[in-house]
């Protein structure tokens, strides 16, 4: 009888200790636990309430219209491309962002030969192609269309280029 | 640019297809609008200029008076403009004398104008390229759309320096040209998720910046066998496709373009509706053979000649 009492009193013991050891262990991991669940919550409760940025503040940060227009809509995303590895072969797909200022730059250096006037100033004004009255027997040339002496060309001794008009 | 838009929308109730997934012929009996999209336009003009490839082409193709636009919808002709075509719309804005030295500018009559954004768009791709380029002081640049470029600005908003290199290599003036910022570029409908890729120019697209795709929006330029040059759009696929109470502006499309829109699919083999004009919109500014309508002109539409431009 009295070695009965001593095994229930060893289990005791043993059992005693293993939970202790669980709860030792249980809030040994518990900030971790407890910052993870809090993390998820958080996301989870963000996505509930719409305020998850769709892809970076403040693209697509309205949630309910404005001046601006419309709430964008949550499948929308703003232009944006990641950097790549490998040969750039095509820039304008590839490397979209440098290809756009090169091309700015390019559009927007001094037209050679033409004082002040940038290359893009050298064009032909969209009024100068789809011109008024318009005769198939005398299409618009590019000569007629870019010429400083052409009727809406600049005022006063200017270099300048097509009209422009309020549209 | 408001009278702009606001004769797009009233063209559009009077422009009859079946493109609208909006009827706007309500208009009047909506509550007013809650926002005035005025904010983000300092009273911008627009010019858009046209490259020698481009001219060409359409002269060539007897595409710039409306009767040759029809003959290629007839002929079912594929428009498609040569890969060196490249567009530019740029928007003036009136400026102080003080502010010269911040912004590229030009005299128009007398007034002094800076260029307050800068678009282009280039065939280099089917699809074409889209970018859009601000000045910073514009008033809501980066305020509903963030701009993005991993090229030319820093971490902390500031023009890179391999920007900076490209200013000086082409002859820009670093201090003038510093003032303007990529908004984006587009090359795509949407993303490799399908999801749809908005750009917008905060003047350009003033009203209407969260809807706006210039990939889709452009894809609608058409001819059919009913254009004219009676208002912007006759008888061509509407240029916007809703409209928001909230400012009352028009909307533009996003993502891929539905097929039904240029196609007939109810016949076999199917109809074409709308001939595409390989996304230049400056197709619908041709006049009909002996008018002087000038689709593009506004109600306004002041002529004004530009004289000067400013430092490099």
């Amino acid at each position: 009888m009295s070695q009965k009492t001593a095994i229930k009193n060893v289990l005791l013991v043993l059992t005693l200790i293993a939970s202790i050891l669980a709860i030792l262990a249980a809030s040994a991991a518990s900030p971790f636990e407890r910052q993870k669940s809090s993390s998820k919550t958080t996301t989870s409760s963000t996505v509930a309430r719409g305020t998850e940025p769709l892809q970076r503040r403040p693209c697509g940060s309205t949630t309910e219209g404005g001046p601006e227009g419309p709430a964008m809509q949550r499948e929308d995303v703003c232009t944006g491309y990641a950097m790549t590895a490998g040969p750039v072969t095509e820039p304008a797909v590839q490397d979209p962002d440098r290809y756009a200022w090169r091309t700015f730059c390019e559009l927007n250096q001094p037209a050679p030969g033409k004082g002040r006037l940038r290359i893009w100033q050298t064009w032909a004004n969209q009024f100068d192609l789809f011109v008024s009255r318009p005769d198939p027997k005398h299409p618009p040339t590019w000569a007629g269309a870019t010429s400083e002496a052409r009727p809406d060309a600049a005022e006063s001794g200017a270099t300048g280029h097509a009209a422009e008009r309020k549209q | 640019m408001q009278q702009r838009v606001e004769q797009l929308a009233t063209q559009l109730n009077g422009n009859n297809d079946d493109s609208s997934t909006t009827d706007t012929s309500g208009l009047s009996k909506l509550p007013p609008p809650r926002y005035d999209a005025n904010d983000c336009d300092p009273h911008t003009t627009q010019q858009v200029f046209l490259n020698r490839a481009q001219f060409e082409y359409v002269v060539s193709n007897d595409l710039w008076y409306v009767e040759g636009q029809i003959a290629a919808f007839r002929a079912q002709k594929t428009i498609e403009l040569p890969t060196d075509a490249t567009t530019v719309k740029v928007l003036w804005r009136p400026i102080a004398e003080a502010e010269k030295p911040k912004y590229f500018w030009t005299v128009s009559e007398g007034k002094l104008y800076g260029l307050a954004s800068f678009l282009f768009m280039s065939k280099v791709i089917p699809t074409w390229t889209w970018a859009s380029f601000e000045h910073i002081d514009n008033p809501c640049f980066a305020r509903y759309e963030a701009p993005y470029d991993n090229f030319g600005v820093t971490a902390a908003g500031k023009p890179s320096p391999a920007l900076l290199q490209m200013f000086r290599r082409f002859g820009l003036d670093a201090a003038l040209w510093s003032h303007y910022r990529l908004g984006g570029i587009q090359t795509s409908f949407t993303n490799n998720q399908g999801r749809p890729v908005l750009l917008g120019n905060s003047i350009a697209e003033d009203g209407f910046q969260t809807t706006s795709s210039c990939t889709t929006c452009h894809a609608r330029s058409t001819v059919g066998p009913a254009t004219s040059d009676k208002v912007l759009g006759a008888g061509r696929l509407r240029i916007f496709n809703s409209f928001y109470a909230g400012n009352a502006r028009p909307q533009s499309a996003s993502g891929a373009p539905d097929p039904s829109l240029f196609y007939d699919f109810s016949t076999t083999p199917p109809t074409l509706k709308y001939l595409p004009m390989n996304f230049a919109w400056s197709f619908a500014c041709a006049n009909n053979i002996g008018s002087d309508s000038n689709p593009c002109e506004a109600t306004s539409g002041s002529t004004s000649n530009t004289s000067t431009s400013g430092k490099n």
